[in-house]
């Protein structure tokens, strides 16, 4: 008998553990989206807003009242939000969807998703559900910059939409206003000559024989910041990295003569006065970039590229001097300019592929995820996205929050230039594959051309490699 | 029932007395009745044996299927998948052998990321066990305090991994590193540790030094466990200490150094983390390691089945290198005690 109690006990252990291992916690449930409503359909929204994120409870709340609200009472639904480390974000959404778990609702990025556009709901069919039905409904065309929905919308194969944006980035040129009058310079320039006619007046001196009194003013450094990004420096000289062949099969185009002149443009125009100064310069970029100090933040650089990101930094760090942005320069005149994105898209799962339910249970979910999603284009939830540093996307609340602010205005005219990476399949992360080669570049381990061929021969490596199963 | 005539076995002798299938019953006129006996049913018990080995197996059940669930079980699906194309999203389609055939026959990366490898298998090994035995034999010193020393070798090995990459970056720094300036007080120009596609992997090496504690406990335990009488006789015998460690020591560590060799080349063969933290890729692909191309295969491009590929292609290696140091044990191996 006794044995049989120790048997009994070891199997009843065993099964506990198990049962309680694979439940997650109710605490843990609260905490990414509030009260739970264990009666409702959970649809589980996947953002960058991660517990401990100064938004964190700002989206939580904006979350809440639409599990309050009316419609989502009507549809038995609520939303669970699950914020993400953005660095390990686009790994831990990718391998939801492949464990087919995929989120209801989830900001996405063009060139990081692996998704079929199958896989996604079909935007404009909700909306012309929405207005067959007589219910109140949002048009795309109306609310976006038609450069975001040209890059962001992922059309299908009958022109509907499978996705929306959700912010607008753009690069842009931070200058320092008071250094810049220091320096004598009153036009802002436009062209890439121009631009470095303007940098040969910002030049690196030591103030006072002081080195960690740090340096004045920085040419123009195509490296600092986003400089460091090949394709839109390539962009913006009119340069596009990718064709196809009669086969329909990518083919990478980085040996072009004229984007390599172009590009070695750029990395002999950065101005340097004498060695001394480049070597005190680099101390300095070390020191305070050591120390946690945004080089440009530091009011010692004359000017950098960067996106909006930078401007909350400088809110933030409630700066001393008076700074502005304008536009990225081009190559001349007559090439139009073109802005990198990297804008985030939200996308929506097609319920419709989630095997085990009900087809009810299917449109319930799929309705509950496109109110969710019309609910965040909401003014009031454009303005809580806002105050959170995103710069929105929905063009129809602008004049109530990116127009009162000066650089949002001045970085909202790059939005008609944006262009997205072009997702290639067979090299979803070519933009980061090329980053090697690049820093070669800058480290002056590398010419520009030598680069540039192997970074065509890795491309074309990695396509050869993709097509050669039994794939294509 | 059966009826037989046994009168004439009156006189036959009982040579074999057997538990009775079949009862007989003689009767009154000299026959037999022989009736069958159902066989009682035995009663099955439990040997003690038996008992101590159900409960072992029911403490190891949980760790069991531990083993199953995410080893064994992905070990075969990944050898599935090694034969198809998968990225992740949609189902698997069966490639056949194109991916293994790909990965021997053009692969130039996974060759040159398997070269890198090789030199972290056979000269991180090599270091990590060299290092190991120095710092034993320091730590083995009959010196006072030595227990307070022997913590401070131990101790890097409880700094998290990541903390450890982000420190050593930094102390590899060309411009502001620990190390370039300490050189640079001996006049040593700027050494570009990580930057230096000759000198990257080099690095990466020598920092397995700061980690040398756990193989060094190893060694410590292995010496303290040779018997002091070796040592006693080689003294009287005029024999000096270096001659000591090659003829007493070193040999009757070697059970210590080929445990450590087998961990050491498999850990080495998967070594991957310090690189992503600290030099990514490295300048032209130079800390471009076997695992970290099947990270990029599985993460950045998405081919799960060319990755599963790379990883069986690996285990095939690891096996290969393994067996030939398990077979070739027995010609340095010597355990005390063993003619």
């Amino acid at each position: 008998m006794k044995s049989k109690k120790s048997y009994l006990f070891y199997i009843l252990s065993f099964i506990s553990l198990t049962i309680a291992s694979c439940s997650p916690p109710l605490w843990f449930l609260k905490d990414q989206g509030g009260t739970t409503y264990t009666d409702r359909q959970q649809l589980v929204f996947t953002h960058m807003w991660q517990r401990g994120n100064a938004d964190y409870e700002m989206i939580n709340d904006m979350i809440e009242k639409f599990n309050e609200s009316e419609i989502a009472e009507e549809l038995n639904v609520y939303v669970r939000g699950n914020g993400i480390n953005f660095w390990d974000y686009w790994e831990k959404v990718n391998l939801s969807i492949s464990g087919g778990n995929a989120p209801d609702i989830f900001l996405h990025a063009v060139s990081s998703t692996p998704l079929r556009l199958s896989h996604l709901l079909d935007l404009t069919e909700m909306y012309e559900d929405d207005v067959a039905n007589g219910r109140e409904t949002l048009d795309a065309n109306e609310m976006f910059f038609e450069s975001q929905i040209n890059d962001i919308a992922r059309y299908d194969e009958n022109n509907h939409m499978r996705a929306w944006p959700f912010s607008a980035t753009v690069r842009a040129v931070y200058y320092n206003k008071d250094l810049f009058e220091a320096a004598g310079i009153e036009e802002l320039p436009t062209t890439w000559s121009e631009m470095e006619e303007i940098s040969k007046k910002l030049t690196t001196y030591k103030v006072d024989g002081d080195p960690s009194s740090g340096y004045e003013i920085v040419g123009w450094d195509p490296f600092m910041a986003e400089g460091q990004y090949i394709h839109q420096r390539g962009w913006l000289s009119g340069h596009e990295f990718w064709s196809y062949d009669s086969n329909g099969r990518p083919v990478p185009n980085f040996t072009d003569p004229e984007f390599i002149e172009n590009i070695e443009y750029l990395v002999n125009s950065y101005v340097r006065k004498d060695e001394e100064s480049e070597d005190l310069l680099e101390d300095w970029s070390a020191d305070i970039s050591q120390r946690g100090i945004d080089a440009f933040v530091s009011g010692k650089l004359g000017m950098v590229v960067n996106n909006e990101g930078l401007y909350l930094t400088l809110r933030e760090a409630n700066v001393d001097f008076d700074y502005g942005v304008f536009l990225l320069p081009t190559v001349d005149e007559d090439t139009p300019t073109v802005n990198w994105s990297s804008s985030y898209s939200i996308e929506l799962y097609n319920n419709d592929l989630r095997a085990g339910l009900s087809d009810e249970i299917k449109e319930q979910r799929n309705r509950g995820a496109w109110e969710f999603l019309k609910y965040l284009y909401s003014e009031e939830c454009q303005g809580t996205i806002y105050e959170s540093g995103f710069m929105i996307a929905n063009t129809q609340y602008y004049d109530e929050y990116v127009y009162q602010d000066p650089i949002f205005t001045e970085l909202s005219k790059a939005i008609e230039s944006t262009k997205e990476a072009e997702y290639i399949e067979a090299v979803p992360n070519w933009t980061s594959d090329i980053q090697t080669y690049v820093n070669n570049i800058y480290s002056d381990k590398m010419t520009v051309q030598e680069a540039m061929e192997s970074i065509e021969a890795l491309l074309n490596d990695k396509i050869e490699q993709y097509y050669f199963s039994s794939r294509n | 029932m059966k009826q037989f005539d046994l009168t004439e076995f009156d006189d036959a002798e009982l040579i074999e007395e057997k538990t009775p299938i079949e009862n007989e019953s003689l009767n009154s006129d000299g026959s037999m009745t022989i009736e069958k006996v159902k066989k009682p049913k035995k009663k099955r018990r439990i040997t003690r044996r038996q008992r101590e080995g159900l409960i072992a197996y029911a403490f190891a059940s949980l760790w069991l299927v531990g083993l199953f669930a995410f080893t064994l079980f992905p070990l075969l699906l990944s050898f599935f998948f090694s034969f198809t194309d998968y990225n992740l999203v949609d189902a698997p389609t069966w490639a056949g052998l194109s991916n293994y055939i790909y990965l021997l026959t053009q692969d130039t990366m996974f060759w040159k990321s398997l070269g890198n490898t090789m030199f972290q298998v056979v000269f991180g090994t090599i270091f990590s066990i060299v290092m190991g035995i120095l710092v034993a034999c320091i730590l083995n010193k009959p010196i006072k305090g030595m227990g307070i020393w022997r913590t401070i070798f131990y101790l890097p090995n409880v700094v998290s991994s990541v903390a450890m990459a982000l420190l050593w970056t930094w102390m590899f720094n060309k411009n502001y590193g620990l190390i370039n300036e300490f050189l640079g007080l001996f006049g040593i120009p700027e050494i570009d540790w990580l930057g230096d596609e000759n000198l990257v992997k080099i690095s990466l090496i020598l920092m397995g030094a700061w980690g040398s504690g756990v193989s060094a406990l190893f060694f410590l335990g292995a010496m303290k466990n040779i018997p002091k009488h070796l040592y006693e006789a080689a003294d009287i015998a005029g024999v000096n200490k270096t001659r000591q460690f090659y003829t007493i020591t070193l040999p009757l560590i070697t059970p210590t150094i080929f445990f450590l060799l087998v961990t050491s080349i498999i850990g080495n063969f998967q070594y991957f983390m310090m690189a992503y933290i600290m030099v990514g890729r490295g300048t032209n692909y130079s800390a471009y390691y076997l695992a970290y191309y099947l990270y990029d295969k599985t993460f950045s491009d998405r081919q799960l089945g060319y990755a599963s590929a790379i990883s069986r292609i690996m285990f095939i290696i690891v096996i290969i290198i393994v067996g030939i140091v398990v077979k070739t044990s027995k010609k340095w191996v010597y355990y005390l005690g063993e003619e």
